[in-house]
């Protein structure tokens, strides 16, 4: 082969080897520069303090109801659902031609009644100033009968004593004194007659005055019913005092021009009225009492559901709001998969507010392998990658091998983890800019 | 090696006659069609490295077991791309880590061979002493002796040395190889026997005589030595895997069998980079390796 062919060959050759040479670099930097950056830290033995965060909402307890004025016409609803309300704030309007007409409906019906029950009364009256008057007339009647007839019974008494002065001589005759005896029996009869006659105008007393009696305490109770309605039986007086308070109702109402106010300070939570609706007997507004109770309401998980128990006190704020307060929580109640938990505000607490924030703060048992939360990945299971030597084609790398641990707890910062291959010496790569797998080539982040 | 070698001999008295005698264009042909069925191989090569993964795929799908059929090969592929050149030359460190490691680990050979097997074999050229013959034999022999057979003994010695898992478990064992001493030896052996008798009348010392007259007029053995030495030690496989445990200390020869079926292409472009040194030196030693190889049919 000739000379210069050779040397192009080593030239050639030269510039193989030498390509070769840079190239080695530039695929080890390539290499490099694809190669996921790590940091890592070594477990450390410490507790979990989780700090449970819940958003919820604010629900009233028993919540107001306004009564709608039955058969009124509403001429113009003021609030909707939401709106604050206080003391005073009209609520809804009534058409004021329409309710007066029921007014003055209701007044003509109470003004004929109201005459009834006088001539009723002014009746009743009457028959009682009667029944006195025969009374009195009654016993005036028969004392005097009963004075006649004594008086006669005393004459005849007096007479029985002259005639027993009159008694014969024991030598008289025996007509003598059969005459005078005879006479004495008349006189005995006479008496006893008499004696009958007045018992029996006593009797006759006794038995009219008791009738008399009878008549005045009919009249008085006639007159007593009369005056105090009480003839008109319990319908009749329900509906008196019905017609007289909603005369009374809408005499308010017509002088407060119709308007319907509230009266305590609240939320309206419901309107259940239009303008142009004739009211029933049924509610027209629900709202909620800023002095009622409300309660909290939230739903956790099942994992913060081991951390959080009946009883726990927890910090309640309100967003939109500087109020916080601390309560018990009352219940927690499962509810497919999760778990509402419930807490009682005390009285005045949230008005206003829909929505609150429950936070609460639990401190685990010491732990001996706590990692940071980002050095756990979930790759079909709990898992963190360890950091480790590994002998390779370009010699002693750094690798990652992944490592399925148990999760015994954690919150937003650590995670407790256990396995029987965890020491306290391992290292745990707690951030990576790449996506890590099991066995990659890794480097440290430099600083 | 030795049917390798046996190719390249019979291809290059080919070659030679062809040059020489003007064959005829039948002999020619045959030659020709003879050449073409044993480039095959590596003429797939380049075709295979250009080709993108899902049509290497789909051909050697039936060789796989993943399809029907035989597999036909396309020498033009119907999609060339550099992807593979570009994964191996730019993404692929590991590949430069061992072919810097065959690079180094020939070069120490071929270097080790050179300072043990020269002075060796131009003792057995220039020098009559008794046991040469036996000693001679004894080189041949050793030569013949396959890996194989050494495979255990090496073992053991390389353990007691301390040597396993270390570059030096497959450079010594290499170094004292018998066979370049038996081509450098067939080298000196074609200088006159006057040439160096007239050195010595001329007051030249033996090692004088070894570096003035030895080496220049044996140094197309030395290079027909180096080259088939380089051919063999590129492309060394049961050594470093019997001897090296660390993938770090591999050479590039280990480097494909790491490389999975499903990545044909990548493995082709590996080849056909493997070959670039191996076809370099030898288009360099091309006229000594022809020569050296003569040496060898040559009765002394």
């Amino acid at each position: 082969m000739q000379m210069e062919s050779k040397k192009k060959l080593w030239r050639g050759f030269a510039a193989f080897m030498a390509a070769m040479l840079v190239m080695t670099y530039v695929s080890r930097m390539v290499y490099v520069s694809r190669m996921p950056r790590v940091r890592w830290s070594s477990p450390i033995e410490a507790s979990i303090r989780n700090q449970i965060r819940a958003e919820g909402t604010v629900e009233v307890v028993n919540a107001q109801a306004i009564i709608g004025l039955e058969g009124l016409l509403v001429e113009k609803v003021c609030v909707v659902a939401g709106d604050r309300i206080e003391t005073g704030t009209v609520l809804y309007e009534v058409n004021m031609e329409d309710m007066l007409a029921q007014l003055a409906e209701l007044e003509a019906q109470e003004q004929a009644w109201q005459e009834q029950e006088q001539a009723k009364r002014r009746e009743a009256a009457t028959g009682a100033v009667r029944a006195q008057e025969d009374y009195d007339t009654t016993v005036v009647e028969l004392d005097r009968k009963i004075a006649e007839e004594t008086k006669k019974l005393e004459e005849l008494l007096e007479d029985l004593d002259t005639h027993m002065f009159r008694i014969p001589e024991e030598d008289a005759s025996d007509e003598i004194w059969i005459a005078w005896a005879d006479e004495r029996l008349r006189f005995d009869r006479e008496i006893a007659e008499k004696k009958r006659e007045i018992e029996d105008i006593q009797l006759e007393k006794d038995k009219m005055l008791r009738q008399a009696d009878r008549n005045i305490e009919d009249a008085r109770r006639a007159q007593s019913a009369a005056e105090s309605g009480l003839d008109l039986g319990a319908g009749g007086v329900s509906q008196l005092l019905e017609r007289q308070e909603r005369i009374a109702l809408l005499t308010a109402l017509s002088q407060n021009e119709g308007k319907v106010t509230a009266a305590c300070a609240g939320d309206v939570l419901e309107v259940m009225m239009q303008s142009g609706m004739r009211m029933g007997a049924s509610a027209v507004l629900r709202y909620a009492d800023d002095e009622g109770s409300r309660i909290f309401r939230t739903v956790i998980s099942q994992e913060q559901k081991a951390r959080v128990h009946t009883g726990d006190t927890v910090r309640l704020t309100f967003p939109g709001s500087a109020e916080e307060v601390g309560e018990t929580i009352d219940s927690i109640v499962q509810e497919n998969g999760s778990y509402t938990v419930t807490v009682r505000l005390e009285p005045g607490v949230a008005r206003g507010r829909t929505e609150g924030v429950m936070e609460l703060v639990s401190t685990s048992e010491i732990y001996d392998f706590v990692v940071p939360v980002r050095a756990l990945h979930n790759d079909g299971g709990n898992v963190v990658y360890v950091l480790e030597e590994k002998e390779g084609i370009l010699g002693t790398e750094l690798s990652v091998r992944s490592m399925t641990v148990r999760l015994l707890d954690k919150n937003e910062d650590y995670a407790a983890v256990a396995d029987e291959l965890l020491t306290g010496d391992i290292k745990v790569v707690t951030e990576c800019d790449k996506e890590l797998e099991n066995g990659m080539a890794v480097k440290e982040w430099g600083e | 090696m030795g049917s390798r070698l046996t190719v390249f001999a019979w291809a290059a008295k080919a070659y030679g006659r062809w040059r020489k005698r003007k064959m005829t264009w039948l002999a020619v042909g045959i030659c020709a069609a003879a050449a073409a069925l044993i480039c095959a191989p590596l003429l797939m090569i380049p075709g295979g490295a250009l080709m993108d993964s899902a049509e290497v795929h789909r051909i050697l799908a039936p060789v796989m077991g993943e399809g029907k059929g035989f597999a036909v090969w396309h020498l033009i592929p119907l999609y060339p791309t550099l992807d593979h050149f570009y994964r191996l030359l730019v993404e692929s460190p590991a590949f430069y880590q061992l072919f810097w490691n065959t690079v180094g680990m020939t070069a120490a050979i071929l270097a080790g061979q050179l300072a043990v097997g020269l002075p060796s074999a131009w003792a057995f050229a220039a020098f009559r002493f008794r046991g040469r013959h036996f000693l001679f034999g004894l080189y041949v022999v050793l030569m013949l002796l396959p890996f194989q057979v050494m495979l255990l003994p090496q073992y053991i010695v390389l353990q007691k040395l301390h040597l396993y898992n270390h570059a030096a478990a497959v450079i010594l064992p290499a170094i004292f190889s018998t066979f370049p001493v038996f081509i450098m030896y067939r080298g000196f052996t074609q200088i006159d026997a006057e040439v160096t008798e007239a050195a010595r009348l001329d007051g030249a010392g033996e090692m004088q005589i070894f570096f003035y007259v030895g080496l220049p007029l044996g140094k197309t053995g030395i290079q027909a030595a180096v080259v088939l030495g380089f051919l063999e030690y590129w492309n060394l496989v049961e050594q470093p895997m019997a001897f090296l445990e660390e993938q770090a200390r591999w050479p590039l020869s280990l480097y494909l069998p790491q490389i999975t079926v499903s990545q044909a292409g990548f493995a082709f472009a590996v080849s056909v980079m493997v070959l670039v040194p191996a076809l370099f030196v030898f288009a360099l030693g091309q006229d000594a390796l022809e020569e050296g190889i003569a040496y060898i049919g040559v009765k002394t």
